[in-house]
C-alpha cells in the first residue's frame, strides 16, 4: 500500500517535471488524475456546473503557465486546487463584492445565540450513513450564501486557519469569525432532521 | 441567551485558534456555565460532520472535450501574450519619432533670442527666440499680465 502510494507520489513528480520541460502529454496525464477534484471544489465555490467547468478549465490554462513556480513543497493537487480556488474567489468577488460586509449578515449576527442544533436525537437506527450525509450537507451547502459557503469551504475543507482565510478572501479576521459560525448555524438549521451524533 | 462575542469565542476555542491562556479562560469558562457547554457541543457536532468531506463530482464532460477546452484556453493566453509583445514592439516604434517630435516642439521657444518688437509696451518680457528650423519660422511671446503664453510657429516662411 506504502510502496504503492510511493510509486504513485513518484510517477506524478515524473509527469510534473515533464509538464515543466514543456510536454504536453504529460500535462494531459496531470489534468485527467486532478480534474475531478478541482471541478468538484470550483462546484463546492460556485454552486453552477457550467461555471465550475469554465473556472477549472481556466484554472487548467493558469496552472500549466505557471508551472515553473511549482516547487514541490506541497502535493500538485494541492497546489492545483489553491490555483482554482484563487479564481473562484475572484469570480464570486466580481460576483457581488465579496469582500464587503454583508447587510443581511449584520443584521443576523446582532442578535444573541442559542442552541444551534436540535438535542441529539437517542435513536440509533436514525443515523446516516456517511455518503448520505455528505449529500445532505452539500445540498445545505447549496443554500448558503456565496460569502458564507466560501468562508466555510476554505476552512472545512481546505483546513485553512482563520488569517489565512481572512487573506484569501480579502476581509478581516472578525469578518470570518462571523461568517463562519453564521454559516455553521444556517447549516444545523438546514439539517435539523439529522442525526449528527455519530460524525463528533 | 449568549451574546454573539461570546459564541464567536467559543467557536475560535473548537476550531483551535486561541492562545494557550486564552484556551485556558475559555475552558475555565464552560467548565461552569452549562450554557457554553450546549454550543461547544453544537460546534463539535458541526465540525465533525464537516468532517465527512466533499462529496465526489466529476467533471460532467469527456475527457476529451474537457481537455480540448484547457488546449484552446493555453493557445489564446499564448496568442494574448504575443499580440500583447507585438503591441509593445509596434508602440516603441512610435516612441522615438513622436518623441522627437514633441521634445522639438517644446524647446522651440527656447532657441528665440531677443525682444520682440511687437510686445514693446505691453507686459511682455519673454525673449524671441531663433528657430533653428530653416524654413520653419516661430514666436513665442509671454503676458506676464495676461498669465499667457503664445506660440505662433509659421511655416510659410522663404
Amino acid at each position: 500500500m506504502s510502496q504503492n502510494h510511493d510509486t504513485a507520489i513518484a510517477e506524478e513528480s515524473a509527469l510534473v517535471s515533464a509538464a515543466q520541460a514543456g510536454d504536453m502529454g504529460a500535462f494531459e496525464e496531470l489534468v485527467a488524475r486532478h480534474r475531478d477534484k478541482l471541478y468538484a471544489r470550483a462546484f463546492s465555490m460556485v454552486r453552477s456546473q457550467d461555471e465550475a467547468v469554465e473556472l477549472s478549465q481556466e484554472a487548467w490554462v493558469k496552472i500549466w503557465q505557471r508551472l515553473d513556480q511549482f516547487q514541490g513543497g506541497s502535493g500538485f493537487g494541492t497546489w492545483a486546487t489553491r490555483v482554482v480556488i484563487n479564481l473562484c474567489l475572484d469570480y464570486l468577488r466580481k460576483k457581488k463584492r465579496l469582500a464587503e460586509e454583508s447587510v443581511e449578515q449584520m443584521a443576523d449576527d446582532s442578535g444573541g445565540v442559542e442552541r444551534l442544533l436540535p438535542p441529539e436525537d437517542p435513536n440509533p437506527t436514525g443515523r446516516m450513513e456517511q455518503a448520505e450525509l455528505r449529500e445532505k450537507l452539500d445540498e445545505a451547502m447549496g443554500q448558503l450564501s456565496d460569502e458564507h459557503r466560501a468562508v466555510l469551504v476554505l476552512h472545512a475543507y481546505e483546513d485553512l486557519d482563520y488569517k489565512s482565510i481572512a487573506k484569501r478572501v480579502g476581509c478581516s479576521l472578525g469578518t470570518v469569525m462571523s461568517r463562519l459560525f453564521y454559516a455553521r448555524r444556517r447549516l444545523a438549521a438546514l439539517l435539523e432532521n439529522l442525526n449528527l451524533d455519530e460524525y463528533r | 441567551m449568549m451574546s454573539m462575542d461570546k459564541a464567536l469565542r467559543l467557536q475560535a476555542w473548537v476550531d483551535g485558534e486561541l492562545g494557550a491562556s486564552e484556551s485556558r479562560e475559555v475552558e475555565a469558562w464552560v467548565a461552569c456555565d452549562a450554557e457554553a457547554r450546549l454550543v461547544v457541543e453544537d460546534l463539535r457536532r458541526l465540525q465533525g460532520m464537516a468532517g465527512v468531506g466533499e462529496l465526489v463530482r466529476e467533471v460532467p464532460e469527456t475527457r476529451e472535450f474537457y481537455w480540448s477546452g484547457i488546449v484552446r484556453g493555453i493557445e489564446a493566453a499564448e496568442r494574448g501574450s504575443r499580440g500583447e509583445a507585438r503591441g509593445m514592439v509596434w508602440w516603441r516604434r512610435w516612441l522615438v519619432p513622436v518623441g522627437a517630435l514633441a521634445a522639438i516642439m517644446i524647446s522651440l521657444p527656447l532657441f528665440r533670442h531677443g525682444p520682440d518688437p511687437a510686445s514693446s509696451g505691453s507686459g511682455f518680457i519673454g525673449p524671441e527666440l531663433e528657430n533653428p528650423l530653416a524654413g520653419v519660422d516661430a514666436f513665442t511671446f509671454r503676458s506676464e499680465t495676461e498669465r499667457m503664453t503664445v506660440v505662433w510657429i509659421d511655416f510659410t516662411t522663404d
